[in-house]
């Protein structure tokens, strides 16, 4: 080839290559597994607007998914009162929403008129309701807000990470926002578009503005089989949360895009029904109320079994509410009860059970006999079950599984309460447990093994009750940590829900995203969205 | 007759909704982060189309008011949903039913005009195996291959129309006056637009119709797995949902299509007649 010609083609292809191998820029591919309810952040409640909500929304301060610790964000400080129920911000200055509206203190107070209406059902909102009456917000100067709140709030600032602030001004309304990215295109059922917001207030050391990506594109796709695929054949860049069978394989065929974020906040935990109003025989209804009933059940589950057969490994026993991933939280001085299925037998023995020809009969002489109901189309719960009913059988106790759909199931558990035993992940997207209040307290919907009592039933039920309730009130985060170290211990010695496992949080990356750092927090692999970079290797595998 | 059948279509999945178990039951009641007050809201909001005949006369009263109701499950209007994703669903079921209706035509008039032992059995076996394909399957090939939409569409509605087809075009050119025609040199694509298709078209046209029926019916399990943006999806969803009015109006809107069409074919048959 003549030089000059070749000087040409060097250019060309420098020419090429530069915009390739630049770090900014770029749409970022994934998919989101059900359709955004809601772009309005204050009513999101499903996991697709939730990632919607966190892409696109500013937020006064930010729960850092890395480091679990509350970070400045919209606003540069603030201040609790003594009695925690006031809390001012001091906001940063100069911002504007994605659509060049100011933004200002009145845009708070806005947020929060919207939040604490009582009619708006907000999931966001109802976190803040501690007392009756409503919020209150002053706006002293343009970049002060000062929110009082009817009683005292537990965790109180943790709770804005979750909102995202609304202009009170801009003509666009819910779709002004303040976060990385605004949503600039929609097809229901097919996608989201995210475009790079302008005005976004962060920047990174050098100054550059962020996000370095230009746009972001979540497919809606539910089937997650088809997900894997279209990430195998590079058309997306990132899986949040893969089950640990697609993760099995993706790490066979090419171990680089596998990521591991560690042990995840979410249990799958089985419970038995102790509501009165069961349509049960009294007979099953005495043994689900006796500890040593469900201590034993508990002792005869072989967790560490669980992890390898149905998560190939990728799961963590788990024997209490809180993760060992939830730092502060977890109560590290409970003892892990062995898997001990002799143990289980003497411990039934104890409460008049005995074992009968390989079958464990009651005082009474009924057989031990149970039916577990979960979820259809879930196969690790269906799993799970299943290793249960072999562990089980050990202590001469025949269970039988049935997989239901989930309104039936959601039915059986709130209204007829006509089942026996239940496996079920709840779920589990707050590090502080004041968010599981509605769990722990007696009156609570959510109490699920027997919910909405008038009175508790039992007297652990009731020390619950009260040691969740001083937790709330508590003054210091360290009397909190007692206290719920407490409900803790007590939900150790008592089972009324059987923890089994927490899984890992498994994503797949590819490797031409930079910058991504796994978190079990949602949204997992996105959290530091702003700061990712896309470069080269639109071909899996190909690395830099 | 078409508005009787469509106010008993509906009536039918009304109440097959609203006795499934599970109805009015909502994921969200499980979520802990609503209070009492919101739980309560959640459920009261299922509760008002519970009591099912009233509940429907209110649906029909608000129906010829252009008034569909609200989705439960989206919150957002069902007209507006539909109007979405309509024209999605119905481009891929017409080029489906449009790709079906041209390779079983071909195929089966290649079959008239190369009579052989070979082509007949083959035809028939590869037919014979894709009628036996649920379209699910289909679906999930589809996917594999990045095969679009329709042609999963025409994949299933082919092996139906192709072996009626290819009887149909059998019987008319052993038609005494079509050998005679053949005898004396006409000239195949006049026999076939002159004589064949024109004595044939009544029932070509009931054939239209059943292909479009059975494209639609093809459609809601191969959007639903292909994550086609289209009514077929939705309906999915919305019976996963337990969305009652969602649901109904989507029962409405495919009876109404399919009644229309074998409708259309009716009158086409009569009218040919």
């Amino acid at each position: 080839m003549p030089s000059p010609l070749k000087n040409l083609a060097l250019t060309i292809l420098l020419a090429l290559a530069v915009p390739v191998r630049a770090q900014t820029g770029g749409e970022l591919h994934f998919c989101l597994h059900g359709e955004p309810k809601t772009f309005n952040p204050i009513l999101v409640d499903d996991e697709a607007s939730e990632n919607v909500r966190y892409l696109t929304g500013g937020v006064l301060i930010r729960l850092n998914r890395q480091t679990q610790a509350l970070e400045p964000a919209l606003s540069t400080s603030w201040k609790i009162s003594r009695d925690r129920r006031t809390i001012t911000f001091h906001l940063r200055k100069g911002i504007h929403f994605s659509d060049g509206t100011p933004f200002s203190s009145e845009d708070v107070a806005h947020t929060m008129r919207l939040l604490m209406d009582p009619e708006t059902h907000s999931p966001t909102g109802d976190a803040f309701r501690s007392g009756e009456g409503t919020a209150q917000v002053q706006t002293p100067a343009s970049d002060v807000a000062v929110i009082t709140f009817p009683a005292p709030i537990a965790g109180l600032e943790r709770l804005f990470d979750q909102v995202a602030v609304l202009s009170a001004h801009s003509p666009k309304k819910e779709m002004a926002v303040l976060g990385p990215f605004y949503v600039a295109d929609y097809k229901a059922g097919s996608y989201v578009l995210l475009q790079k917001n302008p005005n976004y207030w962060r920047h990174d050391a050098q100054g550059h503005a962020l996000p370095y990506i230009d746009s972001v594109r979540l497919d809606i796709q539910r089937n997650r089989d088809i997900e894997l695929l279209r990430f195998r054949r590079g058309e997306l860049q990132l899986i949040n949360r893969l089950d640990a069978e697609q993760f099995e394989r993706l790490q066979r065929e090419n171990p680089a895009v596998t990521r591991n974020a560690g042990t995840g906040l979410d249990a799958e935990e089985l419970w038995f029904n102790q509501s009165p109003a069961a349509p049960l025989p009294a007979s099953k209804k005495s043994w689900f109320g006796m500890t040593e009933f469900r201590k034993a059940i508990s002792m005869a589950i072989n967790r560490e079994d669980l992890c390898r057969v149905v998560y190939a490994g990728y799961a963590k026993p788990a024997y209490g509410p809180v993760s060992p991933s939830n730092h502060f939280w977890f109560n590290a001085h409970l003892e892990d009860p062995k898997y001990d299925p002799q143990g289980a037998l003497r411990l039934l023995a104890q409460a008049g059970f005995r074992l009968d020809n390989d079958t464990l009969k009651d005082r009474a002489g009924n057989r031990v006999e149970f039916t577990v109901v979960t979820n259809s189309g879930n196969a690790a719960r269906e799993k799970i079950a299943t290793m249960i009913q072999q562990d089980l059988s050990q202590v001469g106790i025949k269970v039988n599984v049935v997989t239901l759909d989930f309104p039936s199931l959601i039915e059986r558990m709130t209204r007829t309460f006509d089942y026996e035993a239940c496996i079920l992940g709840l779920v589990n997207t707050d590090l502080d447990p004041n968010g599981q209040m509605n769990v722990w307290l007696s009156s609570g919907e959510n109490h699920q093994w027997n919910p909405s009592q008038k009175s508790p039933a039992t007297a652990w039920e009731a020390e619950i009750d009260k040691v969740m309730r001083e937790q709330a009130t508590a003054p210091t985060e360290k009397e909190r940590k007692a206290k719920f170290d407490r409900v803790q211990q007590i939900a150790a010695e008592q089972q009324p829900f059987i923890y089994l496992i927490n899984k890992d949080v498994l994503l797949a990356v590819s490797p031409s995203v930079g910058g991504v750092a796994p978190v079990v927090l949602e949204p997992w692999g996105l959290w530091n969205v702003d700061t990712l970079r896309l470069g080269p290797a639109p071909e899996l595998g190909a690395q830099e | 007759m078409l508005a009787a059948v469509c106010i008993l279509g509906g009536l039918l999945s009304a109440s097959l909704v609203r006795f499934s178990p599970g109805y009015g039951a909502d994921e969200r009641e499980l979520d802990p982060r609503f209070s009492q007050a919101s739980v309560e809201a959640i459920r009261n909001s299922h509760r008002l189309n519970a009591g099912l005949l009233s509940y429907y006369g209110r649906y029909l009263a608000g129906a010829v008011h252009g008034d569909f109701g609200s989705s439960e499950w989206l919150q957002r209007p069902i007209s507006s949903l539909i109007k979405e994703r309509f024209p999605v669903t119905a481009k891929s079921v017409l080029l489906g039913v449009l790709l079906a209706w041209f390779v079983a035509l071909a195929v089966s008039l290649a079959g008239v005009f190369f009579r052989g032992f070979y082509f007949d059995i083959s035809t028939t076996l590869a037919s014979g195996v894709l009628i036996a394909l649920p379209a699910a399957v289909v679906a999930i090939f589809s996917v594999y291959l990045r095969a679009p939409v329709f042609v999963a569409i025409a994949v299933v509605t082919f092996p139906k129309l192709f072996r009626y087809l290819r009887n149909l075009l059998n019987h008319a050119y052993s038609q005494p006056y079509i050998l005679a025609a053949r005898a004396r040199g006409i000239s195949r694509a006049k026999i076939l637009f002159h004589h064949v298709l024109p004595l044939a078209s009544p029932a070509l046209f009931a054939l239209l119709g059943v292909s479009l029926a059975v494209a639609f019916g093809a459609a809601i399990p191969i959007e639903a797995l292909c994550d086609s943006p289209g009514v077929g999806q939705l309906a999915w969803q919305a019976a996963l949902n337990r969305d009652l009015p969602l649901i109904m109006n989507l029962t409405l809107l495919v009876t109404l299509i399919t009644v229309a069409a074998n409708m259309l074919a009716n009158i086409a048959h009569e009218g040919a007649l």
